[in-house]
């Protein structure tokens, strides 16, 4: 049987790719060095697949259609953004698995939208690029996008829930795939707004506290006022990392690293989640 | 009539560019094919990006759309500026 045998959370953040030098070049050092750890780890443990839970930022999704949260299941290629600075290129994804998930969860109550198709955003491009390094590791995605950036917001209860199901699908798999997930984004970052390039240090300094305590729980009770008002809109993404603690049963965390870099206009945390106690 | 269209229009120029040049050329006639307010035309065709999000236009679109329309070497001081009603007279502090 499939077995989910590791979780990170980490950034996603576009300045990584676009702009990889900055005048506090050792904080771009540390968190790029980090990401390289939380690829060493995947590979050590023989990972298989990495589901990446990221949010669209309106760029593959528009007023028009706009998924509370997307799987993708077929092909896929990116970054969809020139501006990365990174050329497009093709990314497997792990198909068998990911129609499994998609048909557990609609067996289930979980209704996906669902990519057959898909020119992958930097939500999760870039943990894609950095972290799971396709081209050199040979290890497989599973995309999930999540309506973290663009109103109607997915429910952080909602999130944890579908986290949950992707768990169980991953156990319930009849393959041999070792898995691991990725919940991308945050933590605090005020994006397109006059206030672009503040970070709350003790925000983010709290929030991967409770990472590290298991408390999932303190992150589902925070209020989307209440992480727009201390942390940005950007904040909001923490429902990635809340759902990707549900598919990893996280029991805590290891924090990896933390830096706080305004030329990125981000807080930057990276995490490996203790799926035991 | 709504944030919705101004949403639609912005995202039609990130999804496919050729628009803004067109949109560009002539805006009112451009505009004259979505139902917008007086005050959304205003806006949109003085590249107001400040208003629009002060209307509830998502800030990610405002972002995406400024260095499409100005340029990216205004990307991020000239931005800021222009959406913090041009108080912004420095990069943020780190």
């Amino acid at each position: 049987m499939a077995e989910l045998v590791a979780g990170f959370c980490l950034p996603h953040d576009p300045l990584m790719a676009s702009t990889p030098q900055i005048n506090e070049q050792a904080k771009a050092d540390a968190v790029f060095e980090a990401l390289e750890e939380v690829n060493r780890r995947i590979k050590a443990m023989n990972v298989d697949t990495v589901i990446v839970i990221g949010d669209d930022h309106y760029c593959n999704f528009g007023p028009h259609c706009l998924p509370q949260y997307l799987i993708a299941i077929g092909d896929a290629d990116g970054p969809r953004e020139p501006w990365l600075g990174v050329d497009r290129y093709p990314v497997e994804i792990d198909t068998a698995l990911a129609t499994h998930i998609m048909n557990f969860g609609f067996d289930r109550g979980f209704d996906w939208a669902v990519a057959r198709n898909i020119t992958l955003e930097h939500g999760t491009m870039i943990p894609i690029h950095f972290a799971v390094k396709p081209n050199e590791s040979g290890i497989k995605s599973i995309p999930i996008y999540t309506a973290a950036g663009v109103e109607p917001l997915l429910r952080p209860r909602r999130a944890y829930e579908v986290g949950q199901m992707i768990g169980e699908a991953v156990a319930a798999y009849k393959g041999a795939q070792r898995v691991a997930v990725f919940g991308t984004g945050g933590i605090s970052h005020w994006v397109g707004t006059a206030e672009m390039g503040r970070v709350n240090e003790e925000f983010d300094r709290m929030v991967l506290d409770k990472v590290v305590a298991g408390d999932v729980e303190a992150l589902i009770a925070m209020s989307d006022e209440y992480l727009v008002e201390t942390a940005g809109n950007g904040s909001l993404e923490i429902r990635n990392w809340i759902m990707a603690m549900g598919a990893a049963g996280a029991k805590g965390a290891e924090l990896i690293c933390y830096e706080p870099v305004p030329e990125w206009i981000c807080g930057m945390g990276i995490a490996e989640l203790k799926l035991t106690a | 009539m709504s944030v919705n269209t101004v949403e639609r229009i912005l995202w039609e120029f990130g999804e496919n560019p050729e628009r803004i040049g067109r949109f560009q050329a002539d805006p009112a006639e451009y505009l004259s094919s979505y139902q917008l307010s007086a005050r959304e035309s205003k806006a949109l065709t003085e590249i107001d990006l400040k208003t629009l999000a002060e209307l509830g236009v998502s800030t990610l679109l405002t972002m995406m759309v400024w260095p499409m329309i100005k340029g990216p070497e205004g990307m991020p001081f000239a931005y800021l500026e222009h959406m913090s009603g041009g108080k912004l007279t420095a990069p943020p502090a780190s």
